[in-house]
């Protein structure tokens, strides 16, 4: 229905808030889709158990939705669910004494309780520290395997922008990976 | 360092692993629908700064606006109408046929091209306590839901899944089944307003989707919203796939599917997050025990491929139940086949250490089949480990070389307590909780207190394990007591060694992870203010395991 810019057929996050705003439950469903893997990968990160981080992803994105009418700068939705994820799971992970569990997933490695691998969750880690720009073009590409020009036009960037920050968050990722990988 | 190609590598690891969670979006969607839409009146849309981005800005927000004017007279809500309606049914019975059966547990799945029908019959309904439950046959497989616990029993291969997850009800199934009913405006949909019809006395409104060779028909309740038939169809290379499916409301709940149990098998499999997931490796050890009983191997090493490319989530080192032989996973885990590298790094170096393995780089990546070493009790580390390299036309050879050795002097003074002896790094806090385990350049990585063996031999293996065989490697000269080796007469568990023996020998809280040559300025600093230990830079020669491909 909306394009923006003339290459890819892809909404912008602010166009689908509008929507969501003006009624269009529709639109809601695909800024969920757009982010749903970086969210849960977000709370997995923090929660450590796989089932956990889908219902506190599941959290994050309802308590968006009520409250999408205060998002400043409606561009920005990837950081501020992932903002909204991240202390959803910091709450949860408090009220079910995750701490142990990590504590104790780490020092038995074979126990996955659903996880993702070491490397995995490692890998995780990294995306974490990235700046908050690139972690959003990180999960749209990786995750959802978002053209340049897509997440261009989602994220409401030029091209040239997007590329280097692609690339700088590459960057940083090798740089870590290859100092602390060890298997 | 890490190629691009490998990052690319790490990421598809990841994804695979995430999963593709299609049924989140639906059950958000299914919780939105409910709730109060997040602003009432006009959008704040920003006209100014969509115009800004020229012609296609502006047909933008006329598009905006145009949605406004004709957003009541649109089928959007029919999604939200059919699951407020579902919320109140007691029952829900569904009956059918698909061509696709989904299995939770895939793995021995029949043929993937077999488009015949199977009967659906499914009913979905909650307990006494309110809790969801379901009992669904899709032509051999049977699904029971119970809460959040899953039993999948798969009559044709007489195979029992069980699996620990979040709890799904009718609504979860219906959300994930219409997902096209939540994403009408997805680019590509085609729909049809198929009209009302009369049928066993009621009206029904129907709905067409068409998304290129793929046609959903919805047909609904006029009066009461609760979807009556679904029908899908999905035309590929001439074969058409998909189900159809009638739904029924309020019956009563037979007693048989109330309270079914599956049939008791041996092939019990356990899902991720399930209390007993260890007990199918242990299963499958068991299995290999009374094969070999019947069949012993000849020689003490042996190779053993797996019936079904089976996988495991849990597997370790095990010895089959009646002792005679060591089964050793040649698999990493549901995802990842072994490869070289691994297999020295975590099956092989365990038994001598890891500093002392070469792997070239170009063979580290080749991958293992899934299979199960065996041997009998015994059996030398050299041999079963040649045995599987000679399996891939490799070999292990020994060479002499010199290697870089840090040697450890003590100053002599007193060592702290233990306790007061914390890695170089803190731990990090997120939210006021100390989040142990993340891996970083000299934060602890065991969460125990270690002595100082433990500590030389970790630094030893995280500066290792590129298998390059060209890191430094501490030489333990301290002169400080070293605990006596572990003495499986006195001590029979390795736990009961370490609360009795070694806890005299604590150094330090944890050990550092000290991976890669940017922490070893830390590692060094590290020793000498906290046990006044100081190295000494020595080139000393040194038995190196050289893998290589056989001559």
């Amino acid at each position: 229905l909306i394009r923006v810019g003339s290459a890819p057929a892809v909404q912008g996050d602010s166009e689908l808030v509008e929507l969501v705003l003006a009624g269009q439950l529709e639109a809601f469903g695909l800024l969920v889709g757009r982010y749903q893997r970086l969210v849960r990968a977000a709370a997995l990160r923090i929660v450590r158990d796989s089932h956990l981080a889908e219902d506190v992803a599941q959290e994050a994105f309802v308590a968006a939705f009520e409250s999408l009418s205060s998002l400043r700068g409606p561009a920005r939705f990837g950081p501020w669910v992932l903002g909204i994820a991240r202390r959803q799971a910091a709450r949860a992970a408090r009220r079910r004494g995750r701490a142990q569990a990590v504590a104790a997933a780490v020092s038995a490695p074979c126990e996955r309780n659903g996880l993702p691998s070491p490397a995995s969750m490692q890998l995780l880690e990294f995306i974490e520290r990235l700046p908050e720009h690139e972690r959003v073009l990180v999960g749209l590409r990786h995750f959802e395997g978002c053209s340049v020009a897509e997440m261009a036009a989602i994220t409401e960037r030029p091209i040239g922008t997007i590329t280097k920050q692609l690339s700088r968050a590459h960057e940083r990722l090798r740089k870590w990976l290859s100092v602390e990988e060890f298997a | 360092m890490t190629s691009f190609r490998s990052l690319d590598e790490r990421f598809d690891q990841l994804v695979r692993e995430l999963g593709d969670n299609a049924e989140l979006s639906a059950r958000v969607m299914r919780a939105v629908a409910t709730r109060p839409r997040p602003a009432a009146g006009l959008p704040r849309t920003d006209y100014r700064r969509i115009a800004r981005r020229g012609m296609f800005g502006l047909l933008a927000a006329m598009a905006v606006a145009l949605l406004l004017v004709v957003l009541p007279s649109r089928p959007d809500s029919l999604y939200a109408r059919a699951v407020t309606a579902l919320d109140d049914a007691e029952t829900v019975h569904v009956t059918g046929w698909t061509t696709r059966i989904v299995r939770k547990w895939p793995l021995e799945e029949s043929r993937k091209d077999d488009v015949r029908k199977h009967a659906v019959e499914a009913w979905y309904w909650r307990d006494g306590d309110g809790a969801p439950r379901s009992h669904e046959i899709f032509g051999p497989v049977i699904q029971v839901r119970n809460g959040g616990e899953l039993r999948e029993y798969q009559q044709d291969v007489d195979l029992l899944y069980l699996q620990r997850g979040s709890a799904k009800d009718k609504l979860e199934r219906f959300a994930a089944l219409a997902g096209y009913l939540q994403a009408l405006d997805r680019d590509g949909i085609r729909k049809e307003e198929l009209g009302t019809r009369e049928e066993n006395g009621r009206t029904m409104r129907g709905l067409k989707l068409i998304e290129g060779r793929r046609t959903e028909e919805y047909w609904f309740d006029a009066q009461s919203n609760l979807p009556v038939r679904y029908v899908r169809s999905v035309q590929d290379d001439g074969a058409v796939s998909g189900f159809e499916l009638q739904f029924a409301y309020n019956h009563a709940l037979p007693q048989a599917v109330a309270h079914y149990v599956p049939p008791e098998t041996r092939n019990v499999r356990y899902g991720s997050g399930h209390k007993d997931i260890q007990l199918a490796w242990r299963q499958h050890v068991q299995e290999i025990g009374i094969r070999l009983r019947d069949e012993p191997i000849e020689g003490r090493v042996a190779l053993l491929s797996r019936k079904d490319v089976k996988t495991f989530a849990h597997q370790w080192l095990l010895r089959t139940p009646e002792g005679a032989y060591w089964v050793m996973p040649l698999d990493l885990d549901q995802y990842e086949p072994l490869s070289l590298k691994n297999f020295v790094n975590l099956r092989v170096a365990g038994f001598t250490s890891h500093e002392c393995w070469r792997v070239p780089v170009d063979l580290q990546d080749i991958e293992f089949r899934r299979e199960d070493l065996v041997f009998t009790e015994g059996t030398p580390w050299e041999q079963w480990t040649q045995y599987v390299l000679n399996r891939y036309g490799l070999e292990y050879v020994d060479v002499v070389a010199e290697r870089t050795c840090w040697v450890a002097r003590h100053d002599g003074s007193q060592l702290k307590p233990w306790q007061e002896v914390k890695p170089p790094v803190p731990y990090v806090i997120e939210g006021g909780v100390e989040k142990k385990g993340i891996v970083k350049p000299g934060i602890g990585q065991k969460l125990v207190p270690v002595t100082m063996s433990e500590l030389f031999s970790d630094f030893n293996r995280n500066q290792s394990g590129r298998l390059t065989a060209d890191s430094p490697i501490i030489v333990d000269e301290t002169g400080l007591p070293r605990p006596p080796a572990w003495d499986k007469k006195l001590y029979p568990s390795y736990q009961q060694y370490r609360d009795q023996i070694l806890e005299k020998y604590f150094v330090a809280t944890d050990s550092p992870w000290v991976a890669g040559e940017e922490s070893r300025p830390m590692a060094w600093e590290w020793y000498r203010k906290e046990f006044g230990i100081s190295f000494t830079e020595e080139r000393r020669p040194m038995t190196i395991h050289v893998v290589r491909r056989k001559e």
